[in-house]
């Protein structure tokens, strides 16, 4: 998918054609999260991915930061923070948790998971797959209309991967402090915590 | 007051424990038993082996974690570490999520403690059909007898957390069966972090019962160790090659590891073993290796109680039912066993599985949500003939699992069993866990909804932390890979000893039936090598 021109017509996201060019890519997505075993993945594949990673992160590419920069919002907007430092330093850890859950994934999980992330950065098949342009330049509320055009959606892989994305961002979350208190959760039992970690 | 890990003293005591991550130089190891994985069947026959005298030596790809990595009760910390995949283990397609172990100890490590014998009916469907020898429900008594003791299992004597307690209201108002859950504890404190591995040791794991018992009596562990191959040669397994891995386990650290042994056990789990033979070229002339993967296929219901539940606190699994399990014997429309799941939070939005106001509301009620969880009974059917694994071009494995309309069907009915049982525990409300569900505000609503919800997959959400199959038992060669002693039917020095052998689902949580099929084939195996 590398190879695949990123120019796009500005026709916009109901073109039949784009949509149909689009729907070849996710047939690909589609057959490999249905064969992955039965693809020609390879080791230095996924070696290429992990070397290719974001400054400071093992998994996750530039552009995919990008991604979950809009994504975060989308799924956890009403718990997170006001903007502010407190909100960039929680922002920072879902990403650093986001990244090492993708880099803990074994190799079949991982190639589905970059499948994914391609197609969405892609902007040949983001657009009208999705109804963003940019990732740094869309709503919350458009981020969610994506999530719920691709919930609700017939195609299964779609469906998939909505499951992904939310699963991704929500256990980044309600791992940390910040999600525990959103959950109500108290932490564990205050008294035996006392008596194994004193 | 620190609880004892165990092993900090154990190893200073001369307790043969490597962390491969720290090993600078390529290695090779001679025993007469390597045994690959330390979980139910591995832990088990090493300690059995390594009672009558033999030399073992125990491959384990996770790390060694203890009671002192424990104490934070941190649901990130435990996933992270402690599972396959750091817990985003899946199906092939990504329909299924797999919580599987992968530390020292295995899934016992971080299961929630439930013990129960493998069910009379399915080890008659396994003779029957299998053609299984010595797998009666006489004949296994004795094995199981003596694992429940080594492991403490006995019926939990605390009453029940909220969680379990609605379970039990419910079927008890309904008229429908219930009963208390064996676990294999001893001293326990009841905190409700078994997930997340033991803080206080009580929980009998293999981590803490026959692991050490074996160091004790000689063995060695390598821990940080990934296998890659068995040879294979005229009929024997000559060799074994595996690599270190680095401290984060993850990659490996370029240190290659070579084992030599008389014989070789695999208790890697049901989807690594299948693996490791796949990428070894085992012989395997009637195409079994990795078929027959059976997984508990699990969906669940939430119920929001009008008191707080706290299902994070407490014994995870005290309570369960069996009504809807054994209604037509083994055979029929698929049966599925009842119980709950523990309610931290991040296995809770895991399973949650929504976005924006519904995510924030539906998990700001975690204090007050009940979960039940029904564990359909796969691979009894020829509707249900389980799933795959196969090896991707890396080698790392791939489990293809689909459904058909016997368990579409099954899903169905374990949604309504559910609902109908929160309801009458005194649920104000219901939500089945489904990607196009809401929640209900009563019995009745629930019910015409769960009528019209899609079944199919990624729109309901399936889980299994029960990995079972890919090496199956018996004596029907056509059927099985290894026979109903656990031996490997193409090498004559293989054996096979955990879940991957049994050759459907149990019809219950697995981990007692691996301890005592594993007693079994180990202590017969013992007696062979001795010989």
């Amino acid at each position: 998918m590398r190879n695949l021109p990123t120019t796009e017509t500005e026709s916009g996201p109901n073109a039949v054609d784009l949509t149909r060019r689009s729907l070849l890519q996710v047939g690909l997505f589609g057959s490999l999260l249905l064969g992955a075993a039965g693809t020609t993945a390879t080791l230095s594949g996924c070696a290429a991915r992990v070397e290719s990673a974001a400054a400071g992160y093992k998994f996750l590419r530039d552009a995919d930061l990008l991604l979950m920069r809009a994504l975060i919002p989308a799924v956890l907007g009403p718990m997170l923070p006001p903007p502010g430092a407190e909100s960039e330093a929680l922002n920072a850890q879902l990403m650093r948790n986001i990244d090492l859950g993708c880099y803990r994934l074994g190799h079949p999980a991982q190639k589905v998971v970059a499948q994914l992330f391609d197609l969405l950065n892609l902007r040949l098949t983001r657009w009208p797959l999705t109804g963003i342009k940019a990732w740094d330049e869309a709503t919350p509320a458009q981020m969610q209309a994506f999530l719920e055009r691709w919930r609700t959606s017939s195609f299964a892989v779609l469906n998939a991967g909505y499951r992904a994305l939310v699963k991704l961002v929500s256990v980044s979350f309600y791992g940390t402090h910040v999600g525990w208190a959103a959950a109500n959760y108290p932490g564990p039992p205050p008294g035996p915590f006392q008596v194994f970690n004193s | 007051m620190a609880i004892d890990d165990i092993y900090t003293q154990g190893i200073a005591g001369g307790w043969k424990v490597t962390d491969a991550s720290t090993l600078k130089q390529d290695q090779t190891y001679e025993a007469d038993v390597a045994i690959i994985g330390s979980g139910a069947g591995g832990g088990t026959t090493a300690e059995i082996l390594s009672a009558a005298g033999l030399k073992v030596l125990i491959l384990e790809e996770g790390p060694l974690q203890t009671a002192a990595n424990f104490k934070d009760m941190d649901d990130a910390r435990a996933y992270g570490e402690l599972y396959q995949e750091g817990a985003g283990r899946a199906t092939s397609d990504g329909a299924v999520s797999i919580l599987q172990g992968r530390s020292v100890g295995g899934t016992t490590t971080v299961n929630w403690t439930s013990s129960f014998r493998t069910p009379p009916l399915t080890l008659k469907y396994w003779a029957d059909t299998f053609a299984l020898k010595g797998g009666s429900e006489e004949e296994m008594a004795p094995w199981f007898a003596q694992m429940e003791d080594r492991l403490g299992v006995a019926p939990w004597a605390v009453p029940p957390n909220a969680n379990n307690g609605a379970l039990k209201r419910g079927a008890e108002a309904l008229g429908w069966a219930a009963h208390v859950i064996p676990r294999n504890v001893r001293g326990c404190w009841n905190l409700g972090y078994c997930g997340l591995g033991c803080p206080t040791n009580a929980k009998q794991s293999m981590l803490v019962t026959t692991i050490p018992g074996a160091l004790k009596n000689g063995a060695q562990l390598l821990h940080h160790v990934s296998v890659r191959r068995l040879a294979f040669t005229n009929g024997k397994v000559s060799g074994l090659s595996a690599e270190a891995l680095g401290p984060g386990c993850i990659q490996p650290s370029g240190v290659k590891i070579t084992v030599r042994a008389r014989h070789y056990v695999l208790a890697g789990g049901a989807i690594n073993n299948p693996a490791l033979l796949l990428r070894s070229n085992a012989p395997d002339p009637h195409q079994r290796i990795g078929k027959r993967t059976c997984i508990h296929p699990v969906n669940l219901s939430l119920g929001i109680m009008p008191d707080k539940v706290e299902g994070y606190y407490g014994a995870p699994q005290s309570i369960y039912s069996d009504e809807h399990q054994w209604k037509h014997g083994a055979a029929g429309p698929v049966g599925y066993k009842i119980e709950t799941a523990p309610m931290q939070p991040l296995l809770s939005s895991a399973i949650f599985g929504r976005y924006g106001d519904e995510l924030k509301t539906g998990m700001g009620l975690l204090p007050y949500t009940q979960s039940m969880l029904s564990l359909l009974r796969d691979g009894f059917d020829e509707q249900s003939p389980g799933g795959e694994v196969q090896i991707d071009g890396s080698g790392a494995p791939v489990l293809h699992y689909d459904f058909s309309d016997y368990l579409w069907d099954g899903f169905r009915r374990a949604y309504l069993s559910m609902a109908e049982m929160q309801f009458a525990a005194g649920a104000k409300q219901v939500m089945p866990l489904h990607v196009d569900s809401k929640i209900y505000a009563s019995w009745a609503e629930a019910k015409d909804a769960i009528a019209t919800l899609p079944y199919r997959k990624q729109r309901l959400p399936v889980f299994t932390a029960h990995l079972m199959g890919g090496c199956a038992m018996g004596e029907d060669e056509k059927l099985t890979v290894v026979d109903s002693d656990a031996r490997f039917r193409h090498a004559d020095n293989l054996s096979i000893i955990d879940g991957s052998i049994f050759p459907t689902s149990i019809g219950a949580n697995p981990q007692l039936s691996i301890y005592g099929f594993a007693c079994k084939n180990a202590t017969k195996l013992a007696g062979e090598l001795k010989a």
